[in-house]
């Protein structure tokens, strides 16, 4: 029976390795209160300025009173990627033509975009695909999971 | 004096945040380890335990009061790294598509031995049930019903599943010994 590892289980030393475990990355409650206050900022910005955002906090900030129409903040944590990039319905899904910067513990790009409806997504360096976990998933033609923002039209 | 998790639980319900830090402190390495075991990536991780604390302390303002607050804390990662995975399944097209994400998800040699990245390809080898249930199992040390609660399983299937990750985990490393 496999229940419990005696001592002279080889997975025994497979079990030790993993117990040995992952560092949790300094500043998780930072990031979780940066997170809080993003997620009550978009909603409160979006209601504000007419802009229908199905994603939620990690992913676009903005815009507020002060911003021009259709400029859109999008930022990201991930801490320990190299390189992250935006693709998406306004840049063909070329993962090479929009850099996110890094800034603090985030990844941020500023773009004006037209109005229209956008799906989108982020790729990092090292080729994972990642949309905003709290958002109601907004599949693609593919099944991908991707994050949505409508810009209205200034009339 | 160390507080108890139920004290802290009433500082959250005042909207006291260095509480919340507080119950991060104590839990999160647990939480961290099996998120990153489960989802073969630190970042992808790390938002998960972001979402389970915020969902937490959502829940404990709404007079939410659970008695054992590991396994409460257990059942609200393992609910978010199965979500997080059907994206990824849904992106890649079905298990075999998670394989590909593993490798991908995999971190460089030069971070971890060359036995430790073994291990992680072989975890990655195992379906995503399977693989939970030896997690919590044997890296967590989990009781069977300890595990039936987090999971929402019968205690035959994860024994069956965790006698079926053993068997195949000891194949995959048969090799390197």
């Amino acid at each position: 029976m496999t229940d419990d590892l005696l001592p002279d289980d080889p997975l025994l030393r497979a079990v030790t390795a993993l117990r040995q475990g992952e560092r949790v990355p300094a500043g998780l409650a930072e990031r979780t209160r940066r997170r809080a206050r993003r997620q009550a900022t978009v909603r409160r910005a979006a209601i504000a300025a007419g802009v229908t955002a199905t994603i939620a906090a990690v992913v676009v900030i903005g815009p507020s009173d002060s911003t021009p129409p259709g400029q859109v903040t999008f930022a990201l944590e991930a801490p320990t990627t190299s390189g992250v990039s935006l693709v998406g319905d306004f840049n063909d899904w070329d993962r090479d033509r929009v850099r996110l910067e890094r800034v603090g513990g985030e990844w941020r790009v500023t773009l004006q975009l037209p109005p229209g409806r956008y799906r989108y997504s982020y790729v990092t360096d090292e080729g994972q695909w990642l949309s905003d976990p709290d958002a109601p998933p907004a599949l693609d033609e593919f099944g991908a999971p991707t994050s949505v923002i409508t810009i209205p039209s200034e009339t | 004096m160390t507080p108890t998790d139920a004290a802290l639980i009433e500082r959250i319900a005042v909207g006291e945040s260095s509480a919340l830090a507080e119950l991060m402190d104590r839990h999160a390495p647990a939480l961290m380890r099996y998120a990153t075991h489960f989802l073969q990536s630190a970042d992808d991780a790390d938002e998960v335990l972001q979402d389970t604390f915020l969902r937490a302390e959502k829940a404990i303002r709404k007079g939410v009061r659970p008695d054992h607050v590991s396994a409460w804390l257990f059942r609200i990662t393992v609910n978010r790294c199965r979500s997080r995975r059907r994206q990824f399944w849904r992106f890649m097209g079905g298990e075999a598509g998670e394989a590909v994400i593993a490798r991908a998800s995999t971190p460089p040699r030069a971070e971890m031995t060359e036995w430790r990245d073994e291990i992680t390809r072989a975890l990655a080898q195992l379906s995503q049930p399977t693989r939970e249930a030896f997690l919590l199992k044997h890296v967590e040390g989990m009781t069977y019903e300890e595990m039936a609660d987090v999971t929402g399983a019968g205690i035959p299937a994860l024994k069956m599943r965790v006698s079926r990750a053993c068997e195949r985990l000891r194949e995959l490393l048969a090799d390197l010994r």
